[in-house]
């Protein structure tokens, strides 16, 4: 197993090395290289590249359930708004909310999944003492519904990058399942730009035309 | 049943719906709610199935009323009143037979992550509970060698697109750690959580080139993105 973190030479060894090569200019070298490296070791790691989704909004201080969208343009997450755990929609990298027609209400929001370009926004939402799973279509504002038998309770889902399939995690008799759900006659394909996707499927979102 | 030329209820089939496929309604949900409302007795059902409840349509599913029709408009009706009847009662979805079967198989399952082509999921039976990569193309899961161990606890899982990549947040020796395994390479690596926190749940982007990992610092949860070389 190979760890990613790569430690940078400590200054003394930097110097030791100075000392054998006798140069002054080797030295400068060295110890410019030292010092560089002792810069970098603050940033904790040079392969991954690491930075914080940001600020989630006004008060909130968690922020919970992050879902990238496949081409990582848009990010979902769970924070805290007026108590209530509420889907948060941003842009990346810039962290500009996106607006969401139907699910500012029915809160709690849990385990958030987006499609490829961020056209479908895949949620559990709360419904009186019900949970349910339910996709936005930002395109046409949509809001497509899967109400679930009254002894299942959806507790996790994950929606395909193209918007095909649906994966939900099913509560039945106390067992937890996974049971996949085809899409294909449900939702327009939300492909990457240039691939065909049967109409629609990579334009931009209602809210930013 | 449907209505005849001149009034006279014949027998009939109902359309068999596919799944999600059919005007988003389950077939369980439709049939029942037809049936329990067609063992009523008409009498009862006129008096209180009153308008704006009581459609033409309506009356026609349920046989209550004698609506003029002609050949041409018999059929269509009797196969279009279910479906507007269904309206009112929702989507029941239907899970993918042979895959829901195969997902059965694992026992019990939980933490999905859905890429087009790839199912991650944790799974197990007895306790046991270790990372499954199913291909939905070929309905049956695929080896993960180097991945699962004995002592080792998954937590959370995602795939990227092509089934390369998987990230996983899993418990070993005490300790929540997150690991990036390569399948090509059969390769794991662990993603050290800088500044220190305790992952939870994780995302990564479609070409597995990004990581959002839910993290708990100090009692916080913050969500890092991480760029995977």
């Amino acid at each position: 197993m190979r760890q990613y973190r790569r430690h940078p030479a400590s200054p003394k060894t930097a110097n030791a090395e100075g000392r054998c090569a006798g140069s002054a200019l080797v030295r400068s070298v060295l110890v410019t290289g030292a010092l560089t490296a002792l810069l970098c070791s603050g940033c904790g790691s040079w392969s991954w590249g690491r930075r914080s989704a940001g600020p989630a909004g006004l008060g909130a201080t968690n922020r919970q359930d992050p879902a990238l969208s496949g081409d990582g343009r848009v990010l979902a997450s769970v924070v805290e708004r007026g108590g209530r755990d509420t889907l948060l929609l941003q842009e990346q990298p810039s962290g500009r909310e996106l607006p969401l027609r139907h699910l500012r209400r029915f809160q709690p929001h849990r385990s958030p999944s987006l499609s490829w370009n961020g056209r479908y926004v895949a949620v559990l939402i709360q419904q009186g003492n019900r949970r349910l799973a339910v996709i936005e279509d930002r395109v046409n504002g949509n809001l497509l519904r899967f109400p679930l038998p009254g002894d299942q309770e959806v507790e996790r889902l994950s929606l395909a990058p193209s918007g095909r399939r649906l994966a939900l995690e099913v509560v039945h008799n106390g067992i937890n399942r996974v049971q996949v759900f085809d899409l294909a006659n449900q939702l327009e394909p939300d492909l990457p730009a240039g691939m065909p996707s049967g109409g629609g499927g990579a334009a931009p979102p209602a809210a930013e035309r | 049943m449907a209505l005849a030329p001149g009034g006279k209820l014949l027998p009939t089939t109902s359309p068999r719906p596919t799944g999600l496929a059919n005007a988003g309604i389950g077939l369980r949900t439709r049939n029942l709610a037809i049936n329990l409302t067609r063992s009523l007795p008409p009498s009862l059902l006129r008096r209180t199935l009153t308008p704006p409840l009581l459609t033409r349509s309506l009356q026609a599913a349920l046989h209550l009323t004698r609506i003029p029709t002609s050949p041409l408009l018999a059929r269509p009706l009797a196969l279009f009143a279910p479906l507007l009847l269904s309206g009112c009662l929702g989507t029941m979805p239907v899970p993918m037979g042979g895959l829901d079967r195969r997902l059965e198989a694992i026992g019990s399952s939980h933490s999905p992550a859905l890429s087009d082509r790839w199912l991650a999921l944790i799974g197990g039976r007895g306790g046991r509970e270790q990372v499954v990569l199913v291909d939905l193309e070929r309905q049956m899961p695929v080896p993960l060698p180097g991945l699962n161990r004995p002592d080792g606890q998954p937590l959370a899982v995602a795939v990227d697109a092509s089934g390369e990549r998987l990230a996983v947040v899993r418990q070993l020796e005490g300790r929540t750690e997150l690991v990036l395994y390569r399948r090509s390479l059969m390769a794991l690596e662990v993603v050290v959580m800088e500044p220190p926190g305790v992952p939870r749940r994780i995302s990564l982007r479609a070409d597995g080139r990004e990581l959002a990992v839910e993290v708990s610092r100090g009692g916080v949860w913050q969500v890092d993105l991480i760029q995977v070389p």
